[in-house]
């Protein structure tokens, strides 16, 4: 996986550049926003709705040790194992061993973000096993060695040339020279070449959308089957998941999954969602000889015990990123890591460290859309702000930034000087723009001039006209 | 790893500030019941029938039906399915004991259990529905192999009409009455196999079937009843 969260601006820049990439998000833009709201109207208490998610995942995060016990109980009743893994080196060496233990050499793998956030495919590569990612949009960027750059339509920056162009280098030895294939026909030959890799895989490896207590089911949704396919054809199953996931019972992962497709893509249901409980039962005709659920910690106790513990209700929908106009501008690979946009703004240095994030916390401007449209009101802006804080507090920001903070400080806490200085450089910029409403450029400013104007303000500040129409309201 | 178990349980307790590690399953339930477990979940809403309700998000998720009489009329249902969809005379058939009363017309192949080489066309049971959104659910099992569901092209549904329920929750209620509950594999399907990753753009038949077919069994006199 690629790892450059730290590179965050210049990353940004390229991306602003990228014609390629520039016209995927343009074409993805209101898609996901409009279903989304087609499918919030049309449910008569979506707000209740919302509500009722956030306090299923407050409960079940207050009596998560409880929980996972249940759950690890019950997958146990039914036949399968339960692995811990404290962070991503034991995850992988888990994964591993298992892969060992089945004498795998093809594994097929259906869409997961733990799976990314702990680098799975390199490692199993790197042991010689063949690994297929078996979502679509998962295959098409394994086939152009990418991390995904959306947690559920990881290869939205892809234009349809781009995807011709790697199915005609993979499937076809370059020979086809096509420009431009049909989408039927690209998903057609997808579906052919990964049905041979489902009918002979040895290990299957999903991730999990919910974890279910009572019944210690594990809920897989997809809307192209590949999950399914995973879990069933290969002779073992490998869940893997992050111990935030549980929730109590079946009842409450129907109000989850309510919420999750209709944020994620406006469904009111995706195609597949599956309850898995365990191997192969006697007398299946189907299914795997073994089961096993591998629980990661990776620093999300950490977060259960901070000030960051509403971050954990996430259930990966997407709709934070849909909706973010930074996002929208750059696409999910400028983040440099597994999670994009602001939950990932808020998970990455949380999981990784503010230290190696340090731009992450400002990739944002605050206007709380993403918050809005939380199916589980996860105070998107409030995490961030909060993160920058404590940035500033460990002396992790550039002195640069420290000094100007420091000096809007000083005024900040000073009222009268406060607007007494800002009403008079307010008319020093007014008089310097000489009626020309905006500056080309400024000194000082470039990091604003160089990409827009800058508005002139006008001669007097807003508290000044506020004073004057109290006045002239009053008499 | 028993280790790595025993040190993420003590962080989860001491992160949520446990005294003692035995809370009692009296006290988690009353929290839940008190948090938000009583109240009836925000769910869709509908004035139709619960029937009515169905078909019509069966059909908004691009599944189709046609109603049979008896089971005994599944057998010439599916074979005129296959007739027009121009499709080989043959099916792959869940052993189950309700498609056992199926009558099949002569010249067609039927072949019964699991998944096989070339499988294009098969049939299965629903164990339930539900109208909320037009959902099948099918349990694994021996009378029901969860291959059959993803591997076909075509997936032809027999459904008995009382199994439809209005919402998730009723689903849950009628399957935890089963003995063998919850299966292997409990599977919600809602329309046919689909994917948006190119350009968005909505595709059928990604991986799993490109058409799901529901044969609905409503005996006659339920029909308009």
């Amino acid at each position: 996986m690629q790892f450059s969260p730290q590179q965050f601006k210049p990353q940004a820049r390229a991306a602003l550049q990228d014609q390629d990439l520039q016209q995927a998000l343009s074409r993805a833009k209101s898609g996901f926003i409009d279903k989304r709201r087609v499918a919030v109207e049309a449910f008569d208490d979506f707000e209740a709705l919302r509500e009722r998610g956030k306090r299923i995942r407050n409960h079940a995060l207050e009596h998560m040790d409880i929980y996972l016990e249940r759950l690890e109980a019950q997958v146990q009743a039914a036949g399968g194992h339960v692995h811990w893994a404290e962070d991503a080196e034991q995850a992988r060496a888990i994964i591993l061993e298992l892969c060992h233990k089945a004498s795998a050499k093809r594994v097929t793998k259906s869409k997961t973000m733990v799976g990314e956030e702990i680098g799975i495919n390199e490692a199993m590569e790197a042991d010689g096993l063949e690994v297929v990612e078996t979502d679509l949009g998962e295959y098409i960027i394994q086939l152009a060695e990418e991390p995904p750059s959306h947690i559920i339509a990881p290869a939205i920056h892809k234009t349809r040339q781009q995807i011709t162009e790697l199915f005609d280098r993979y499937h076809h030895r370059g020979e086809l020279k096509k420009k431009l294939r049909e989408i039927p026909e690209l998903v057609n030959e997808a579906r052919e070449v990964l049905r041979e890799k489902f009918l002979t895989a040895d290990v299957g490896i999903t991730g999990a959308n919910f974890l279910i207590a009572e019944t210690g089911s594990i809920a897989l949704v997809t809307n192209e089957g590949n999950a399914d396919l995973t879990h069933t054809l290969p002779r073992m199953h490998i869940s893997i998941s992050g111990i935030d996931k549980v929730v109590p019972t079946l009842e409450d992962a129907s109000t989850l999954l309510r919420l999750l497709a209709r944020s994620a893509t406006g469904q009111e249901m995706s195609t597949y969602t599956t309850f898995v409980n365990g191997p192969r039962r006697d007398g299946d005709p189907d299914g795997p000889d073994e089961f096993h659920l591998v629980l990661l910690d990776n620093g999300r106790t950490r977060m259960l015990q901070g000030q960051f513990r509403e971050m954990l209700r996430c259930i990966r929908c997407g709709a934070c990123m849909n909706h973010c106009p930074v996002y929208a501008a750059v696409g999910g690979h400028a983040y440099g890591w597994v999670y994009p946009g602001p939950m990932g703004s808020v998970l990455t240095p949380l999981i990784v460290g503010l230290d190696k994030t340090r731009d992450l916390p400002h990739a944002c401007t605050l206007n709380g859309r993403c918050a809005s449209v939380c199916p589980v009101k996860i105070p998107l802006p409030k995490l961030l702000r909060q993160l920058r804080s404590e940035q500033y507090r460990e002396g992790l920001m550039d002195s640069r930034n420290r000094l100007g903070l420091a000096f809007w400080g000083f005024f900040a806490t000073r009222p009268r000087l406060y607007h007494t200085a800002a009403g008079l450089a307010i008319r020093v910029l007014h008089a310097l723009s000489r009626g020309r409403g905006r500056f080309r450029r400024l000194p000082m400013a470039a990091g604003w001039t160089g990409s827009r104007d800058l508005p002139a303000p006008s001669r007097r500040t807003f508290q000044q006209v506020w004073k004057q129409q109290s006045k002239e309201r009053g008499r | 790893m028993s280790e790595a178990r025993k040190r993420i349980l003590e962080r989860v307790g001491k992160a949520l500030g446990r005294d003692d590690a035995a809370t009692s399953t009296g006290r988690v339930a009353k929290a839940r019941n008190d948090a938000y477990g009583k109240s009836t979940p925000p769910r869709p809403k509908w004035s139709d029938s619960t029937m009515d309700r169905f078909l019509a998000k069966l059909d908004a998720a691009a599944a189709t039906h046609e109603h049979v009489a008896s089971i005994e009329g599944v057998g010439a249902a599916v074979d005129a399915y296959l007739r027009a969809q121009e499709l080989p005379r043959a099916v792959r058939v869940a052993e189950h004991p309700l498609l056992q009363g199926a009558a099949w017309p002569d010249g067609l192949e039927v072949s019964i259990g699991a998944q096989h080489e070339g499988l294009l066309v098969s049939v299965s049971v629903a164990d339930a529905a539900m109208a909320e959104t037009g959902t099948l659910v099918l349990c694994s099992g021996p009378q029901s192999p969860t291959s059959l569901d993803f591997l076909a092209d075509h997936h032809l549904v027999v459904l008995p009409a009382d199994a439809v329920v209005p919402y998730m929750e009723d689903v849950w209620a009628r399957l935890r009455e089963r003995p063998d509950f919850p299966p292997r594999s409990l599977n919600y399907i809602t329309g046919p196999s689909r994917t948006a990753d190119i350009e968005q753009t909505i595709q059928l038949g990604a991986h799993g079937p490109r058409r799901l077919h529901v044969l609905l069994l409503q005996p006659a006199e339920a029909v308009g009843g």
